[in-house]
């Protein structure tokens, strides 16, 4: 959709059911940068209106959005479970996520709106506000196909800029539900322009492009460096430094340590590391076990894990589904041999033949010099690793280049007081799982390689989108000021 | 004319009302006068548990720092980390803990010390343990309930263990039930008659009873998957039943947190129309009073065993998760099944007791809980209907309010007793909840027997506040609550979205 009207291309995008590939959920036109050229163009025309429209309208038309979203969640879900392989629940959540971000970044906007006066001095006003940056890309994944997409696109409108959104292609149609539902609650077909299309070229373009302020992207580390290498670089014509919000991957441990409650270890862990089939950024693939328990607690982990379903989500009763599409497919069968040599088995499932499907595992012995205990896989694949004290484990956690979410499991004060101080990670949980970050509560976002610290859902979030300015007025003529207010 | 009629109706419904608070004081009273000096147990200054719970009661920071230290014990295996432990919870309290605690922390630190604090706090936790849990393994539980049957109170069994995280974890509790079922059998057959115990109004009653939950028989709790859970717990249930009927023993399923309930309940419904147990073994179900919808609950149960033509026993309790079904359900923003002041669960209890005793003829009511009032309604009802005491029985946990079950024995109610079978892990688990329950401050053994709240508030009846208060949970960003997928109209507008 550009401009408000909808484009055919020669080429189309198909999404497939990754269950099921033979079912096409749905086909898309695919951008090309000349697709991309004329969006910016239309989008930089739609500014210049969108700009002066109130932060009081703007958050309005995000409220309206998330109650058409909330008559719709079931149809959306189901769409999700279709369209990338969630199962019920993790659908749902989704859904409710992006209502979430609405609702959440349309409070964020009212409340960042007025002017803030600083420092009363007579004769001097002082005010410090924010403005739009301008025109963005939003570059979103397919793993929360909707409540990542709605939450960088609700960002950047609401914050008063234009915004050009290029969904991953392995879910396309749920990005053109969300792109519907903002139209249809009244926003401008400049506002908000979407650009299905292959990642590398079209991306790449546009995130060259000198016409493009800002750059939010949620994806893989290798993808997420490569954008900010590509924004950092200042084109003929382009006005603005390009700001680039950038949110990667991530190898997430879980700590377990001798005095944890094993009942709620294992669920948690369980939980963390094959939730939509580990196709998370925040899930849990290592977990990092004092030695003293280590025994007890892989036998249970084991047990447990044994009673994974995997199938198709259509029906009710499989926790897990396929992955994506082949490539991942590939990827993760591929760590899976690597781990066989580096690690030992404790644990290896079975999985359908037909569709995008992975055996969850589960390795033991695996050790820092792994590259099981380095790489991001984004599958169904944990890996234990061994830890002869709580000062070695929190070592071993830390010892990564990623920096997004960790956990412990714990019963000690002492132990819980030296995580919350020396565990890097962006979100750190005690005592529960590490997945199913929840807006407004659990801002998400980490360091290192897994972003430059942005939080999703979070009070800093907006600003990012925005410019902060200053106006400092002398108020004093003939030595005469006027009263304070 | 009719206005005069209106008021003679209106005086005689009070007269009646005011009647029955008076048997209710009377019933009270003869249990109250029965009470000796001392206090339960777990509450008995001469004890060192009385002094701890004396402090946790006056201390909520204590409190928390205590239960929380006695639900990681078990865990830990050595001397040194129980003295760890016991720094890492109560060091900084220091001049504030009192004498009796300081359990050689501030001593030398050293293995010696360790050697000799640890065993003695591991010993007296697990002398605690030991007021409420009837023992580690059968054998020892039999000694326990051998000893109940002598004081004429009867038991029911219950098997603790670990949180189920697998099926083959959840077999291992079949397991246990079938033997637990097959090792005592014979020890009670062979006690010796007592007609309060072994019979009701109409007949004998089973001496061995056993109480299940259906959560400990799968891992499959997912509401998602139900057929799934419910295919592996009926299995398992149909073995322990067959075990039961063998041995003419009585099983009841309890009742756990409100999304597990429909799934129980029905799961009970089916039971009861299984043709394999047409004649046995006998069934018991819970009614938990905090719940809104257990009026209708309890009357959809009465209906089946009209239907089946089976007696059951419906145990009535107040109810156990009111933590877990306010602060889990709030977090996922759904809607609070239960009442949400205590006035309110008291207030239902009377009124579903009411319930129980005017069908007599069609369940065994099982009035559970250690509140002097709500049993005393619930005699003094009983009376009112004209029902034998032994058509119905008072269930009190092990160890709690034993002062009140012996006056109860020596008055001639049936009395039994549950009890829990375990090891230290999940018995300390148990502990903690019956420790807090214990010191709430809204129990009433703790009024009664700590506070020395005078009688005649403790007999008074229960009275609701007017109204409901909106939800008091801290202000802040609300987030849309997912889906409940226990709701089966949720289930079915999902799978229709497709």
């Amino acid at each position: 959709m550009i401009d408000g009207g909808e484009i055919q291309t020669e080429k189309t995008i198909s999404s497939v059911n990754p269950a099921d590939p033979g079912q096409v959920i749905g086909k898309t036109a695919s951008a090309t940068p000349a697709e991309g050229d004329q969006a910016v163009t239309a989008a930089r025309r739609a500014w210049r209106n969108w700009r002066e429209v109130p932060p009081e309208e703007r958050a309005a038309l995000l409220f309206r959005t998330a109650a058409r979203l909330r008559k719709d969640r079931f149809n959306l879900a189901a769409l999700q479970v279709l369209e990338v392989g969630k199962n019920r629940a993790e659908a749902d959540a989704d859904v409710c996520e992006a209502i979430d971000f609405l609702l959440y970044y349309g409070s964020e906007m009212l409340r960042l709106a007025s002017p803030r006066r600083l420092a009363r001095y007579p004769g001097e006003l002082n005010h410090y506000h924010y403005l739009p940056r301008g025109v963005g890309v939003v570059i979103a994944p397919w793993n929360f196909p909707l409540a990542i997409t709605t939450g960088m696109t609700a960002a950047g409108i609401v914050a008063g800029n234009c915004v050009l959104l290029k969904h991953s292609s392995n879910a396309p149609v749920t990005a053109a539900r969300l792109v519907e539902a903002f139209h249809a609650s009244g926003l401008p077909g400049g506002v908000l322009q979407f650009l299905p299309g292959p990642g590398k070229e079209l991306g790449n373009h546009l995130v060259s492009h000198p016409g493009i302020d800002f750059i939010a992207f949620t994806g893989s580390r290798e993808v997420g460096l490569s954008i900010i290498r590509r924004a950092g670089t200042t084109h003929t014509g382009q006005r603005n430094v390009k700001a680039v919000i950038a949110e990667m991957g991530g190898k997430n441990a879980v700590i377990v340590d001798e005095s944890a409650d094993l009942d709620e270890a294992v669920r948690g862990v369980m939980v963390s590391a094959f939730g939509y089939q580990g196709q998370k950024c925040s899930a849990c693939s290592r977990v990092i076990v004092i030695r003293k328990i280590l025994d007890r607690f892989c036998r249970r982990l084991v047990e447990a894990a044994k009673d994974l379903r995997t199938g198709p989500p259509r029906e009710p009763g499989y926790e897990l589904g396929p992955v994506i599409d082949p490539a991942a497919r590939e990827k993760i069968l591929h760590y899976i041999e690597i781990g066989k040599k580096e690690g030992e088995i404790l644990f290896l499932g079975t999985a359908p033949s037909d569709g995008f499907y992975v055996p969850p595992a589960i390795f033991g012995k695996i050790g820092p010099n792994h590259r099981l205990f380095r790489d991001e896989i984004f599958g169904p694949v944990l890996s234990v690793i061994e830890a002869d004290d709580f000062e070695s484990a929190l070592q071993l956690a830390n010892d990564s280049e990623y920096a997004l979410t960790g956990g412990l499991y714990s019963r000690s004060p002492v132990n819980i007081d030296r995580v919350r101080r020396e565990f890097h990670v962006g979100n750190l949980y005690i005592n529960r799982g590490i997945t199913g970050a929840r807006v407004g509560r659990q801002p998400f976002g980490g360091g290192r390689m897994s972003g430059i610290g942005s939080k999703a859902g979070g009070p800093d979030y907006l600003r990012q989108f925005m410019i902060p300015r200053t106006i400092c007025e002398n108020t004093l003529r003939r030595g005469f000021a006027p009263p304070e207010d | 004319m009719a206005g005069s009629i209106g008021r003679t109706k209106i005086i005689g419904v009070m007269h009646a009302e005011n009647s029955l608070e008076k048997k209710i004081v009377q019933r009270g009273k003869e249990i109250y006068s029965r009470l000796p000096d001392t206090s339960p147990s777990i509450f008995d200054p001469s004890w060192w548990s009385g002094h701890l719970l004396e402090w946790a009661m006056k201390d909520p920071d204590f409190k928390v720092r205590m239960f929380r230290f006695i639900d990681v014990l078990p865990v830990l295996q050595e001397s040194r980390q129980v003295t760890r432990f016991l720094r890492e919870y109560f060091t900084d309290l220091g001049e504030s803990l009192p004498e009796a605690f300081r359990w050689g922390m501030q001593a030398a630190s050293g293995p010696l010390t360790s050697r000799l604090v640890a065993p003695m706090v591991r010993k007296n936790l697990e002398l605690m343990a030991h007021r409420f849990i009837a023992g580690k393994n059968p054998a020892e539980g039999l000694r326990t309930l051998t000893k109940l049957r002598g004081k004429r109170i009867a038991f029911t069994l219950d098997l603790l263990g670990e949180a189920t995280l697998s099926e083959e974890e959840a077999e291992i509790y079949r397991q246990r039930y079938v033997e637990v079922i097959h090792f005592l059998a014979d020890k009670v057959d062979a006690w010796k008659p007592d007609p309060l115990l072994d019979e009701d109004h109409s007949g004998p009653i089973p001496r061995l009873n056993v109480s299940v939950k259906v959560s400990a028989l799968t891992s499959r709790l997912d509401p998602l998957c139900r057929e799934a859970g419910v295919d592996a717990i009926t299995a398992r249930i149909v073995s322990i039943l067959q075990a039961a009927r063998e041995k003419g023993a009585l099983v009841n399923l309890d009742l756990e947190q409100y999304d597990l309930k429909t799934f129980t309940l029905s799961l009970f419904g089916k039971l009861l129309k299984e043709e394999q147990f047409r004649d046995g073994p006998d069934l018991g179900i819970v009614v938990q009073a905090y719940l809104r919808d257990s009026p209708e609950d309890l009357s959809r149960l009465i209906r089946w065993a009209r239907e089946r033509k089976r007696r059951i026993t419906v145990r009535l309790v107040k109810g156990a998760y009111w933590d877990y079904d306010t602060v889990i359900r709030r977090q996922k923003g759904w809607s609070i099944p239960v009442f949400l002041h205590k006035e309110e669960t008291d207030a239902n209890y009377e009124a579903l007791s009411r319930v129980l005793l005017k069908n007599i003829d069609a369940v065994s009511p099982a009035f559970a809980g250690h509140n002097i009032r709500s049993i005393a309604h619930a005699l003094a009802v009983a009376e009112e209907l004209g029902i034998p005491s032994s058509a119905y029985e008072i269930q009190m946990l092990n160890g709690m309010a034993e002062p009140i079950r012996q006056a109860l024995v020596e008055l001639g109610y049936r009395v039994r007793v549950y009890a829990p079978i375990g090891e230290m892990l999940p018995g300390m688990a148990y502990l903690v909840r019956r420790l807090l329950e214990n010191t709430s401050n809204e129990s009433f053994l703790r009024k009664n027997f700590v506070e020395g709240v005078p009688f005649e508030d403790l007999i008074a009846p229960p009275v609701p506040p007017g109204k409901e208060e909106g939800d008091t949970s801290s202000a802040g960003f609300r987030n849309e609550p997912t889906a409940d997928f226990a709701d089966p109209s949720v289930r079915e507008t999902f799978e229709a979205s497709f």
